[in-house]
């Protein structure tokens, strides 16, 4: 179990994630995109924070908001996707542009 | 010395200046500082006579400004102060405290400070300066009831008829200076070349107009729609004389061009006698008396163009006196009875005796009868005339029988019996019996300076030695003319005169001489800015327009053209610019998978791009 490894399984998980976000047209798919480079982010940061420096408290404090963050962003994402489904039987990016400046 | 000559001019000058310009506020003190100023100036002349002053101040370069008192500005600014304080004291009473007395009495006081500068003056700048103030004066005097449009226009007449003829002093100055011998007046007949005739027909011109003799005569007509005391002073010592004074004083150059004393010898004989008739076709006493002036000023003339200087001075002496009285006289009955045209004038002088009794001096005088004094002055003149030639002698008896026919013709009316019986007559009031009963004394008492040692002493004065003296049968003879001449004039009363008709048609208008004037040079100049206005506005102003509504035109048709050409060539870039900017708008759509996809695009394009080119 090294830091190299997990490392790896990082950049898989961001690299999925971002293939995701690329790729989806369904805007629940881009948000699990986002989810998944979100996770591997964590991931990575705390594999660094366990191997690097130990000692100190403050990476885990800083994953710990990360990963809150990432809740509180993905509940205000659904209840807008959920809302824009009521409103205009819209679930893909594409028919939502009307946001755009 | 140089003082009491400064003193001279500067007393009526700077007293007239200031009442002229004090207005209402000065009218009250206005007779009694303008009758001292007066006072004074005549004390001052005579001093100036016999202590014969001068000075030259330098004024331009090459032309001082220099005034002198020899022997005839000598006589000539006693003349010229006694007349004006006489007219003076006499305005006093004639201009009433309801007139703008400040400025009349001070114009009056410019007027005679004027030709005082124009008779001392020894260098043509002075002269030139006395000269046109006089010529300014006068305008102002005559014009003096302003709200008045026929005297407005009079006014303008007389003055732009000088004036036109002041034209002529200044050719002269120019001549002068060309001649190269300096503006001063003794310098002048040294001129030599053709320069000597533009100055001598320069200063006759300038002459001629001053005194109203053909062709300007007019004026002198119009001149009187002016106060009485005016004319009594314009025509007597100022103004009128100022041209005979100048032709007499320049009598050397007449003599040394040649011809010009014999042009202005028959000018002066030539207006003696028609303006004596014109005199005796008048039914006004005013224009009677104006014409009068012309033509014993005529006789002036004369005697400068026969080189008579002690004849002509004598004449203009006693002129001086003999007309100031007889227009004081006239406008005293002006003011009193309101009328100045012969017929409503009988009468006259049988209800003011003191005032009858001055104006029959004057008449007398002007008559030519002797012992008066002009009988004498003329004599002297004569014979200066007797030596030039039959023809001039003959011309200038002639104009002295008709002056003893417009003098008694004017005695004859107010000395007949009052159509209406009057009323007491109101005393006079001393401010005019005192000028009154002064200028007729010298008017009787002036012949005393014809008898030959006065004579002698005068001739020295005027540096004049070897002129003609005057024979006693010639006294004899002109006193006998008048005479008889008077005689039958009053026998012949108002019946209608022996001339026939039509020769005596043109006569009570001045000869038609300003309708001639109209023709002659008004109405060819008003022609001839009619035409220039009109080319004016048609070709130049027109041009003008045209220039700019081509411009207007030219510049619609760039607008429409060029300006829209360039504008489009801009407005394309700009839609150009637009069109590729909505181009560039349309990938950038915002949708991640979108751009992806476009990546990948672009990419497969540059891998195939490279491995073509490879």
């Amino acid at each position: 179990m090294t830091l190299e490894l997990f490392l790896v399984v990082a950049v898989a998980l961001f690299s999925v994630g971002l293939f995701g976000a690329l790729t989806q047209q369904s805007i629940v798919m881009l948000m699990m995109g986002l989810e998944l480079m979100l996770g591997g982010i964590i991931l990575a940061a705390a594999a660094l924070w366990h191997y690097v420096a130990p000692a100190s408290t403050d990476g885990q404090v800083l994953i710990v908001l990360a990963v809150t963050v990432m809740a509180v962003e993905m509940a205000i994402g659904f209840a807008i996707v959920t809302a824009l489904f009521r409103a205009r039987e819209v679930d893909m990016t594409d028919e939502a542009a009307e946001l755009k400046g | 010395m140089s003082a009491l000559l400064w003193a001279l001019a500067a007393v009526p000058l700077a007293a007239g200046t200031l009442l002229a310009i004090g207005g209402r506020p000065t009218d009250r003190p206005a007779p009694g500082i303008a009758v001292a100023a007066a006072a004074v100036g005549l004390g001052l002349a005579v001093l100036a006579a016999f202590q014969q002053p001068s000075v030259t101040v330098p004024l331009l370069e090459g032309a001082g400004f220099g005034l002198a008192v020899d022997g005839l500005s000598g006589l000539m600014v006693v003349t010229v102060t006694a007349v004006t304080a006489a007219v003076l004291l006499f305005s006093v009473a004639d201009i009433g405290p309801e007139q703008a007395r400040s400025r009349f009495f001070g114009l009056m006081l410019i007027f005679g400070g004027a030709m005082l500068v124009t008779v001392t003056a020894t260098t043509l700048p002075a002269l030139l300066m006395g000269w046109e103030v006089m010529g300014a004066a006068s305008w102002a005097l005559i014009g003096y009831w302003w709200n008045d449009p026929v005297r407005v226009a009079a006014a303008g007449t007389a003055f732009l008829t000088t004036r036109a003829a002041d034209l002529g002093l200044y050719l002269a100055a120019g001549a002068a200076l060309a001649g190269g011998q300096g503006l001063a007046l003794d310098a002048l007949p040294g001129v030599t070349g053709p320069w000597l005739h533009l100055l001598a027909a320069g200063v006759i011109v300038a002459a001629a107009g001053k005194s109203a003799q053909l062709p300007f005569s007019f004026w002198l007509s119009k001149a009187m729609q002016g106060p009485s005391p005016v004319s009594a002073l314009l025509h007597s010592a100022t103004m009128v004389v100022a041209g005979a004074y100048l032709l007499i004083r320049m009598e050397p150059l007449l003599t040394a061009s040649g011809w010009g004393d014999d042009v202005v010898a028959w000018t002066g004989a030539v207006t003696a006698l028609a303006l004596g008739l014109v005199a005796v076709a008048q039914r006004d006493l005013k224009q009677l008396l104006a014409a009068s002036s012309c033509a014993q000023i005529g006789f002036m003339v004369l005697a400068a163009g026969v080189g008579s200087t002690v004849g002509g001075t004598l004449q203009l002496i006693a002129h001086a006196a003999a007309k100031s009285l007889a227009f004081l006289v006239t406008g005293f009955w002006l003011t009193r009875l309101g009328t100045k045209s012969l017929p409503e004038l009988r009468g006259a002088a049988r209800r003011e005796p003191v005032a009858g009794a001055a104006f029959t001096v004057a008449a007398l005088a002007l008559a030519g009868v002797p012992p008066f004094s002009l009988w004498a002055a003329k004599d002297v003149l004569l014979a200066g005339v007797l030596e030039a030639g039959p023809a001039l002698c003959a011309a200038a008896l002639a104009a002295a029988v008709v002056s003893a026919v417009y003098s008694i013709k004017a005695l004859w009316y107010v000395w007949q019996p009052a159509p209406s019986p009057v009323g007491r007559s109101v005393p006079l009031p001393t401010t005019t019996s005192i000028p009154l009963a002064a200028l007729a004394f010298a008017a009787m008492t002036l012949s005393l300076l014809v008898l030959p040692p006065v004579r002698e002493a005068l001739t020295r004065t005027l540096g004049a030695e070897g002129e003609a003296a005057p024979h006693a049968w010639e006294f004899v003879l002109s006193g006998l003319i008048s005479l008889v001449t008077s005689a039958a004039v009053w026998a012949w009363g108002d019946r209608r005169s022996p001339v026939p008709q039509r020769a005596a048609r043109r006569a009570p208008d001045w000869l038609g001489l300003e309708a001639a004037a109209h023709t002659l040079l008004v109405r060819p100049v008003r022609r001839l800015a009619e035409a220039l206005a009109a080319f004016d506005d048609r070709v130049l102003d027109r041009g003008v327009d045209d220039l700019a509504r081509g411009t207007l035109r030219f510049a619609d048709a760039v607008d429409r053209r060029v300006e829209t050409a360039v504008d489009g060539a801009a407005e394309g870039v700009a839609a150009t610019g637009r069109a590729l900017g909505r181009l560039a708008r349309r990938p950038q759509t915002g949708q991640l998978h979108q751009y992806l996809a476009q990546a990948v695009a672009a990419f497969t394009v540059l891998a195939v791009v490279v491995v073509l080119v490879r």
